[in-house]
């Protein structure tokens, strides 16, 4: 089952194309790499789906063909940026979050940010950048959303932290929704990895099934993208 | 929805509410003082009441555009415009929050003006004194002085007024946003625009007004000295700006919830 679908997705600014005539499907239970280096349209790509910044051409259906609101309802975006307001703590981005998403899950949040080493207490302004990234994944992934697209969970984070997040990640993987993430750090993501589409200059370079492409190619994803970004 | 994003919004403005409720406190007590000292303390008591107006007169203004500004111009806003709600319901909970805001902080104003004066009356003025004072006043001043709905629709007019000031922020800042969306002098930009906006409406009004004999009102005022009550019907002015103001409220209120639905890049 689709859940996701771009044509010809196209965004400019200043007549200068960040994205241009990008055509995908994401398929459910699948969990997708949006690689590509610093400016190759990834984060714009997904600001598009989650309804941050408009097209300037080409289409986004979401599912059935959600309305740019009920999209949001259905989308999990987790930006690369702190997202949080200054006067929250721990404990009020999930009730912020349960109020506003109704597949927000707070047992599962509860978890998270004990999994992640957080007290509800802790104000936001006193997150370390490290704390703050933990913390985004942790809120994005205790809704049970049908798509969740996670730009760069793994800047800004310690060797240890890294695991817990890519648990996190793993454990909300399932049948009925699709994951897309974007990601410098290829070696570590690759076996993660179902399908994988390269972003060059905001065009598709290469898109397809990561194990066909290994054995098409005849080396690793994280080679390959030495190659085509070298 | 408006409600959970009321809620929110209300948390939000949880310090800079209370850091305004606390100089309010201040600048009462020392009116006060000023009133129980007397003589030339009289001046500081005048002085915080023109600060006390003022202050509450900016802070009423700025503060839900200044918060909206914020929303749009830093990634804190993605937690409010990621949220499954449309640009209608972001700029309407915006604006009602500042309306909220508006109207509470001019009743808490009114109130304590009414305790200060009566405080005045107590310490400075005997009952005939003010009695006698009241009915000069309305022999001499009868032709001018307005009626209790006159000064009603005086103050929903200015109510109106000053949440169009609100509205026309909200949608300068919108309109910057849509049109230069991430640049440096985003402010600047927006306090031109601003300006231009209110430039174009005032020229809108006075173009409306005139058919309704605006200019002849106008000049009658200038070469009446001072006795033109009765001939110029002050209440057509006062009904006509709340049906404009509540127009150019609608109208910056759609313009706005569109732009931030369909154009704007956050």
């Amino acid at each position: 089952m689709i859940l996701l679908k771009t044509e010809k997705l196209t965004k400019t600014f200043g007549g200068k194309p960040a994205v241009y005539e990008v055509d995908a499907e994401f398929e459910a239970g699948k969990l997708y790499g949006l690689l590509g280096p610093n400016g190759s349209g990834k984060t714009t790509f997904m600001k598009m789906v989650a309804g941050l910044f408009y097209p300037t051409a080409g289409k986004i259906t979401v599912m059935d063909g959600l309305s740019k609101t009920a999209s949001k309802s259905k989308v999990a975006y987790m930006p690369t940026e702190p997202f949080f307001y200054d006067y929250m703590t721990v404990k009020t981005v999930g009730d912020f979050f349960k109020d506003f998403y109704e597949d927000f899950d707070p047992e599962w949040y509860k978890e998270q940010i004990e999994y992640m080493q957080l007290t509800p207490d802790l104000r936001i302004r006193a997150l370390s950048s490290g704390m703050a990234a933990k913390l985004k994944v942790a809120v994005t992934m205790s809704r049970r959303a049908s798509i969740y697209m996670l730009d760069e969970p793994l800047n800004g984070i310690d060797l240890v932290a890294r695991d817990k997040i890519i648990t996190s990640i793993i454990k909300r993987s399932a049948p009925d929704n699709t994951i897309i993430i974007s990601s410098h750090l290829i070696d570590i993501m690759e076996n993660l990895l179902d399908e994988v589409l390269f972003l060059k200059d905001g065009r598709t370079v290469l898109k397809g099934n990561a194990e066909e492409t290994r054995e098409k190619n005849g080396k690793s994803i994280a080679d390959l993208y030495k190659e085509v970004y070298a | 929805m408006i409600a959970k994003l009321l809620k929110y919004e209300l948390l939000r403005r949880k310090g800079p509410l209370t850091a305004f409720a606390v100089i309010f406190i201040v600048l009462e007590g020392l009116l006060l003082f000023g009133l129980f000292k007397g003589d030339a303390w009289i001046g500081l008591s005048i002085f915080m009441t023109i600060l006390l107006i003022g202050g509450t007169y900016v802070f009423v203004l700025l503060d839900p555009i200044i918060s909206f500004y914020s929303d749009i111009k830093n990634k804190h806003g993605y937690m409010l415009f990621l949220t499954p709600v449309n640009g209608y319901q972001i700029v309407g909970s915006k604006a009602l929050f500042g309306f909220i805001q508006m109207f509470v902080a001019g009743a808490i104003l009114f109130l304590t003006f009414v305790l200060n004066s009566k405080l005045t009356t107590h310490l400075y003025f005997t009952g005939t004194e003010i009695e006698s004072l009241w009915n000069r006043i309305s022999h001499d001043f009868k032709d001018f002085l307005p009626t209790l709905g006159q000064i009603i629709q005086f103050l929903v007019m200015v109510l109106l007024q000053w949440f169009n000031v609100i509205m026309m922020g909200i949608f300068a800042i919108t309109l910057n946003k849509t049109i230069f969306s991430d640049n440096r002098h985003s402010f600047l930009l927006s306090l031109l625009m601003y300006v231009f906006l209110y430039v174009i409406i005032q020229t809108v009004t006075v173009a409306i007004l005139a058919p309704f004999g605006l200019f002849g009102d106008m000049l009658r005022v200038q070469t009446s000295n001072g006795s033109i009550q009765g001939s110029l019907n002050v209440g057509k002015y006062t009904t006509l700006g709340m049906i404009l103001n509540a127009f150019y409220i609608l109208l910056f209120y759609f313009l706005s919830g569109r732009f931030l639905h369909k154009r704007v890049d956050l």
